[in-house]
């Protein structure tokens, strides 16, 4: 089942002296337990994916449908489009005299409202098999754990904030913690953690609110390179074996190769998709092994090609 | 330290011993040059290079000290204008936070605010003062505002600077959390900005040590600002002296006072 949809994306950005189209019709589709990675030139958008995917800033044209429950979906929508909901509700119900059919199954489709609406019933749509949707856990470049709070502490701030924090969720962090040996450090602040420790701990900060796909912006960027290989099949594993559905959004092609099942190719800017790659490398079981293999070499040249010919 | 004295090599401990030395040394040098400073002014005015009329002499202000301290004259003064001192100090940290979250809250008001929180900043409050006699009367409301008019626009700028150099990627973690404005502010703006308002506490330790002086020159019959310039009209010099003296002291022990609070306060919060 489809995780997250992109469907002819737009994002326009306005400033006094020019508007830029930073992303331009995009469309590509995520399933349940995939991993894909976003891959492009520098400059191409990847942030503005990321931030509309977030749902922190909303398209200009186009729909993004996440596979949500009602709840989060009324989260994600910005102010604006909440009341430009209730408002075509209202004018449903004016208009559910003079046609009753209408109405049918919550639908309302009116001039103007139309985005909105859509996106709610596809939102719906998708909401019916699946129960529960936890919303997007957001893995950033640095690990921007919060120097003043335990592990523990940083670890449950997603449930703080989304008013989760109850005894079943709190012992799920804590048995994350155990699993991936940072139970001892619980008491311990962020600066006492090496490198690669606090990146597991940003993950299982990120896990710790059971999200439907995780999002991850060039996780490993700000390590260095030995580091960099361990905490890529560290993330890897924890991420397989909690079968979660993740898009990595990066502009390093063999990270992408060795992470992801399937590689979205951007142009450069407006961002629109250029190839889709299927890596076909499901049966070998960490990035670094991936990197030994010999197809790695070969598929490396043909994405380069995609993104410098 | 002493209890891993064992674990270090000689080479370590003969670093420590080292930084040690330096460490009294200096406080040795320090102290040093105070005792040279009051030994060449007591010798100076012994020996008539100085005025002691107009220059004073430790011994004189020693004795000065004693005798207003005896009468209780020197104390009641001096709690004065500390207990002004404090609730400016408390009253325009408290007010000056207070604006800059609801600047940071709100960008409409903060756009809106901007030129004025300039211009306040840049005029000088003792302009205020025949304002300030005339609204509030000449009383310890009087000086309490002036302390409060000077520390309050500092107070803002410099929290409402921290607060919108707070860490956009940790707002972008919060945002995608799903977090509101109120959480933003008290998971992430309030505690990563506890080393601002430290700071600002030591700079309002100065600001409302000057409101509440100056607002005491102004109008008052009571405070150490009120006796510095009685001391001065009736020319007794060592009075003026033990005054400053006095103020030092007091300034010094407030900052140190709050120098410990930073120091609590960020191993609390764990900030290096």
């Amino acid at each position: 089942m489809v995780i997250l949809k992109f469907d002819k994306v737009s994002k326009i950005f306005y400033s006094k002296t020019q508007q830029t189209t930073a992303i331009a019709d995009l469309s590509f589709e995520i399933n349940e337990g995939e991993f894909v990675a976003i891959i492009g030139p520098s400059g191409c958008g990847k942030t503005t994916i990321l931030s509309l995917v977030c749902g922190l800033i909303e398209p200009t044209s186009g729909v993004i449908v996440r596979a949500s429950d009602n709840e989060t979906q009324a989260r994600t929508l910005t102010d604006g489009t909440e009341k430009r909901g209730l408002w075509a509700a209202l004018k449903g119900k004016l208009s559910k005299k003079k046609n009753a059919s209408e109405k049918a199954d919550g639908e309302i489709i009116s001039e103007g409202d139309t985005q909105t609406e859509v996106k709610r019933g596809a939102a719906a749509r998708l909401g019916q098999k699946r129960a529960k949707f936890n919303g997007i856990g957001y893995m950033l470049q640095r690990d921007q754990l919060f120097e003043w709070r335990t592990i523990e502490q940083n670890v449950r701030l997603g449930l703080e904030i989304q008013k989760k924090v109850t005894p079943n969720n709190l012992q799920a962090a804590h048995d994350l913690l155990k699993k991936y040996g940072l139970w001892e450090f619980r008491k311990h602040h962020p600066q006492e953690l090496s490198g690669g420790m606090r990146q597991r701990v940003a993950l299982i900060r990120t896990l710790a609110t059971n999200p439907d796909l995780l999002l991850l912006d060039e996780p490993f960027s700000a390590l260095d390179f030995q580091t960099r290989l361990e905490v890529c099949d560290d993330v890897y594993s924890i991420i397989k074996r909690e079968k979660k559905t993740a898009l990595l959004v990066t502009h390093d092609i063999s990270e992408a190769i060795s992470l992801a099942d399937k590689v979205i190719v951007l142009t450069k800017r407006p961002a629109t998709v250029k190839a889709i790659h299927e890596t076909h490398m499901e049966n070998i079981d960490t990035p670094l092994k991936r990197r030994q293999s010999p197809e790695f070499s070969a598929q490396f040249e043909l994405l380069h090609e995609y993104l410098h010919g | 330290m002493n209890k891993n004295a064992k674990r270090f090599t000689r080479e370590h401990l003969l670093y420590l011993k080292k930084a040690r030395t330096r460490n009294i040394l200096v406080h040795l040098t320090q102290v040093g040059i105070l005792v040279l400073l009051l030994a060449i002014w007591e010798l100076a005015a012994h020996l008539g290079w100085i005025d002691a009329f107009i220059m004073s002499c430790p011994s004189k202000i020693w004795s000065t000290l004693l005798e207003l301290s005896a009468g209780g004259t020197l104390w009641y003064h001096a709690g004065i204008s500390t207990l002004e001192t404090l609730a400016g100090f408390v009253i325009g940290t408290t007010m000056g936070y207070v604006a800059a979250v609801i600047l940071w809250w709100n960008n409409f008001l903060k756009d809106v605010f901007e030129p004025y929180v300039v211009v306040l900043n840049s005029l000088p409050k003792i302009a205020l003062g025949p304002i300030i006699i005339i609204w509030v009367g000449t009383g310890k409301a009087a000086i309490i505002t002036m302390a409060v008019l000077i520390s309050v626009v500092i107070t803002t700028i410099t929290v409402l600077n921290g607060f919108m150099e707070t860490d956009k990627d940790k707002a972008v973690l919060l945002r995608s959390m799903g977090a509101n404005r109120m959480q933003i502010f008290t998971k992430l703006v309030a505690p990563s900005n506890v080393p601002t308002l430290m700071a600002t506490l030591k700079i309002n330790v100065g600001m409302s040590w000057i409101g509440s002086i100056m607002g005491e020159y102004l109008a008052s019959k009571e405070g150490l600002g009120y006796l510095l310039v009685y001391g001065s009209q009736v020319f007794r010099l060592d009075v003026v002296m033990t005054c400053t003296i006095v103020l030092c002291a007091l300034a010094g022990i407030m900052y140190a006072l709050v120098t410990m609070l930073e120091k609590i306060v960020a191993r609390v919060f764990h900030f290096e």
